[in-house]
């Protein structure tokens, strides 16, 4: 079994006798996007910055890249990138400036980095920005900036602390593709956030952390079947419902069936019976299909159901 | 509208929730009581010291009664020293911190009208300092006791303090309304109340005006015909917007034995609030500027004026280049993209110091005028333009080493504020590397400012030697231990403000608590050489000097020394100081990562002193994937 990207045992995080983090175990295998999930206060924050090597003080082993992050943090830096919950401007800088400064710190050879950073540029769509004030734009094009700088040497994780926080709908989308085309490429990313749909369609593990403790971590899946959360199927047929409702209630797996104005709302617990499947009953109960809908799942009644509400 | 709608209204109207609000923050604070604590301690040690032959009277004890005055004017003076240093530091993060934090446009956005929120950041900061100067009224009733306090003189100096607080805290306010940052601001401060005093002497100076000139004779004689001038003389317009110009007068002619000559104080009530009308227009026009800055300069960006005016004078140049020289260039400038020091580049590239021929220009710009004022003085060849040359030396001395500390202590809380620091933090470089190429920004600016000092010292050395036609041996080591001296002092000034600033997290806290230390090392020197050789002539020199940078500065710039004199200073200072700064560089290196929170693969201490780790037993065992933990 190949060694995991991270590996955090029993980190627990104190700010004097305030307990940050409490004791928490994860690990996330390479070219995983691990979302990390909870409310302000929770340690979402606080364990990234281990992981970052910007917390000297904790107790636990953490490794990135099987290196210890006490004990090696400066390999270890080599290895991340972190883009941390706010964007910290050099505001005298371009974004060519920017990237070069960072491409120098990271200690790229000279005669590589132009053609890094263009290549940076390109993959964050920002070529047309590189000779603008790193002030002057947008806050989307500030954290697409920031994703730049943490792709110029190249790391094996991306450490990304609530990078679509305070950005628009369009930034956000962009933000969206842009992580999956880092996924694409293999990179294994940790993201935290509390916007629980935008990691819904990113994410293939969540951990969601409350008040310095791991509540869940593993697959949407896993976490929805453990939690008996059911996901809700509207169908609607072409002419009257109550047969088919009658007859879709007899199958294992439909544990309701609503019948609404204009289509049936069906509760579905898809361990025992797959989306695919009910189609097919639908089907074979006479009914006309006009709309088929799943809904996607929820993870907000996941989180609602897995937390209390309560910080560190 | 009935009549107690009508109270509410005007009761609303006149609450001042920002000045409550900024003091019950101060009240919350321990800091506060501390600070108050430390200040008083330093009050009453300075007065216990100051005016001890009165206070602690060697012989006859009914002898000093009737000197209460004395003790009286020395509890003044300390209490306008501790105005006149810390009450800028105070009141330019008043309306700064609130646009660091961007917090000032939701002020903008409650009913706080600009005018309200001006004046209610300037009553937040100064009613501590008024508050401050109370704490002196123990010692004042002692003065009292003793006699020979008469109300005018009481009235004279409690008026001109409370008018220098309100000016003080008014320019403040205005600087910090205008400036974009805390740092900006509390320099702004401090170079406006030097150029309304000693400014004006260092105008008449370079103007190569006598103190008697006929345009001074001419401003004299309407102030003193309007009745502002506190002493009844035309020279006395050159400090009229100095509060303690009195006092200090009438301290060194009673110093002189010239007690009959400080009459000038024996004025009526009404007439001393009268003459603080110049101080209290400053405070009032100070005022305004904030109220026409505040909503103005809320968002304003960083306009680097001079490396604007130096790009526009560089096109100009070239154009000029290409139509008569061809295009040649003698020096190429380098490359515009960072090296393999990318922090160095920043801090020395993207300033107006940056480039080299940019720092010609600057240096050209503070050059020339003390060429010209040294050229004055040298022209009179009399005592008098020596010590004028001494004072310019001097303060240029002092705000290099200004300058030098606000610069240190901004190096790493700027880049907190800017939320940059963590960012940096997380790149390969070490993090002692880091501190060694921020520290380069450092020495260009000490660079900068050393060498304008340098040619006053190099002057004084040319006037105050060759008379006696010994400047190729004295002068010249004369020249080499002030310049090494002023090096040490530039060093202490910056390594222990980057110390600061690494151990606090605010710009404005590590200014303020720079500017505070370096105080009180100053102070050290005069009073242990008052406490141990109390009738030294101040025109002597004394070893005991070396026990500030002050007092080493004051040796070098108005005392004549002979060789062993130079020596002494040359090696005990660069002992002293040399060693002080040397201590805080090696303190900044090895406690650079544990101040700023970062975990290192060398954590620089030796290994017999590190703390063995425990054992660690998990208690509990990882989550394996898909397990629910609750």
């Amino acid at each position: 079994m190949t060694e995991p990207v991270v590996s955090v045992r029993a980190l627990k995080v104190s700010y004097g006798k305030f307990e940050a983090v409490k004791r928490i175990s994860f690990e996330i295998p390479k070219g995983e996007v691990f979302g990390f999930i909870g409310p302000n206060g929770a340690g979402k924050s606080s364990t990234i910055r281990v992981l970052a090597t910007l917390q000297r003080k904790f107790e636990g082993v953490v490794k990135v890249c099987g290196l210890d992050v006490r004990r090696r943090p400066a390999t270890v830096r080599e290895k991340i990138g972190y883009v941390p919950d706010f964007f910290g401007v050099y505001e005298d800088l371009t974004a060519r400036e920017y990237l070069h400064f960072f491409a120098a710190a990271y200690g790229l050879p000279s005669h590589r980095r132009k053609a890094v950073v263009d290549d940076v540029l390109e993959l964050t769509d920002l070529t047309h920005k590189i000779d603008f004030q790193v002030d002057s734009l947008s806050r989307g094009m500030k954290q697409r900036l920031s994703l730049a700088r943490v792709l110029l040497h190249d790391p094996e994780l991306l450490l990304l602390d609530e990078p679509a926080s305070g950005l628009d709908p369009r930034a956000r989308i962009e933000m969206r593709e842009l992580l999956k085309a880092l996924k694409e490429m293999g990179k294994t990313i940790l993201i935290s956030s509390h916007i629980l749909h935008e990691l819904a369609n990113l994410c293939t593990r969540i951990g969601i952390i409350e008040a310095g403790q791991l509540v869940a971590e593993g697959s949407l899946d896993d976490i929805f079947r453990r939690l008996e959360l059911m996901r809700v199927v509207h169908v609607q047929l072409a002419g009257a419902g109550e047969a088919v409702a009658a007859d879709l209630r007899q199958h294992e797996g439909v544990a309701d069936v609503d019948v609404q104005s204009d289509r049936l709302s069906i509760r579905l617990r898809e361990d025992l019976l797959s989306i695919e499947d009910l189609h097919a009953a639908v089907v074979a109960a006479g009914g006309r299909v006009r709309m088929f809908q799943p809904e996607a799942m929820d993870m907000e009644t996941a989180f609602m159901k897995l937390t209390e509400g309560v910080t560190a | 509208m009935t009549s107690r709608e009508a109270l509410s209204r005007l009761r609303v109207h006149f609450t001042l929730p920002l000045f409550v609000k900024d003091l019950t923050e101060a009240a919350s604070r321990r800091r506060t009581y501390v600070l108050r604590g430390v200040y008083a301690g330093i009050l009453f040690l300075l007065a216990l010291i100051f005016a001890r032959d009165v206070l602690f009277p060697a012989g006859d004890g009914f002898a000093v009664l009737g000197r209460g005055g004395k003790v009286y004017m020395t509890v003044m003076l300390i209490q306008f020293g501790g105005v006149y240093l810390f009450l800028p530091a105070f009141t330019a993060a008043a309306i700064t911190a609130e646009k660091e934090r961007n917090t000032l446009g939701l002020l903008f956005l409650t009913k706080l009208s600009p005018t309200k929120i001006v004046i209610e950041k300037y009553l937040g900061r100064v009613f501590p300092m008024l508050s401050l100067a109370l704490l002196s009224l123990p010692l004042l009733g002692v003065a009292y006791t003793l006699g020979g306090l008469d109300a005018p003189l009481l009235v004279e100096g409690f008026v001109r303090l409370v008018a220098t607080i309100l000016m003080i805290g008014a320019i403040g306010i205005a600087c910090s309304a205008w400036c974009r940052t805390t740092a900006g601001a509390f320099l702004l401060t401090y170079a406006i109340l030097a150029l309304l005093f000693p400014g004006p002497i260092f105008l008449v100076i370079s103007l190569g005006l006598q103190p008697n000139s006929h345009i001074i004779e001419v401003l004299g004689t309407i102030g003193s015909t309007l009745r502002l001038m506190p002493i009844d003389e035309p020279t006395a317009i050159i400090g009229i917007f100095f509060g303690p110009l009195p006092m200090i007068m009438w301290m060194d002619q009673l110093e002189r034995g010239m007690v009959g000559a400080t009459a000038f104080l024996a004025k009526p009530a009404w007439l001393a609030v009268w003459q603080t009308a110049p101080l209290l227009a400053m405070a009032f026009a100070s005022l305004v500027v904030a109220r026409l800055s505040i909503v103005r300069r809320a968002e304003a960006k960083s306009n680097r004026y001079l490396a604007r005016s130096f790009a526009r004078l560089d096109q100009s140049f070239r154009e000029l280049n290409t139509k008569y020289a061809k295009g040649i260039e003698i020096v190429k400038t380098g490359g515009a993209l960072p090296d393999d020091a990318p922090v160095a580049w920043r801090e020395t590239t993207k300033t107006t110091l940056g480039s080299f021929r940019y720092l010609v220009r600057v240096l050209l710009l503070v050059e020339v005028p003390v060429l010209l004022i040294g050229a004055t003085s040298a022209s009179s060849f009399d005592n008098s333009g020596i010590d004028s040359l001494g004072m310019i030396g001097g303060l240029l001395w002092l705000g290099g080493g200004l300058l030098a500390a606000v610069k240190g202590a901004g190096l790493f809380t700027a880049e907190r504020s800017r939320q940059s620091l963590d960012v940096l933090l997380t790149t390969p470089m070490t993090t002692r590397a880091i501190l060694r190429q921020k520290l380069a920004g450092v020495w260009r600016l000490i660079t900068v400012c050393a060498v304008p000092v340098a040619t006053t010292m190099l002057l004084l050395a040319y006037l105050r030697y060759s008379v006696v036609g010994s400047f190729l041996d004295l002068g010249v080591l004369y020249f080499i231990t002030a310049t090494v001296v002023l090096l040490t002092h530039f060093a202490l000034a910056a390594y222990l403000s980057t110390y600061i600033g690494l151990r606090l997290s605010t710009q404005s806290k590590a200014m303020l608590a720079s500017v505070a230390v370096l105080v009180g090392l100053c102070l050290t020197g005069p009073v242990l050489r008052l406490v141990i050789d109390p009738d030294a002539s101040n025109y002597r020199f004394s070893p005991l000097s070396i026990y500030s940078p002050a007092a080493v500065i004051g040796e070098l710039m108005w005392t004549k020394l002979d060789p062993g004199d130079l020596i002494y200073l040359l090696i005990a200072n660069s002992f002293v100081y040399g060693g002080m700064a040397l201590g805080l560089r090696v303190a900044c290196s090895l406690q650079i990562s544990q101040l700023l929170g970062r975990a290192e693969n060398e954590p620089y201490i030796p290994v017999e002193r590190r703390i063995i780790e425990p054992v660690l037993d998990f208690e509990s065992e990882p989550v394996e994937t898909g397990e629910l933990v609750r």
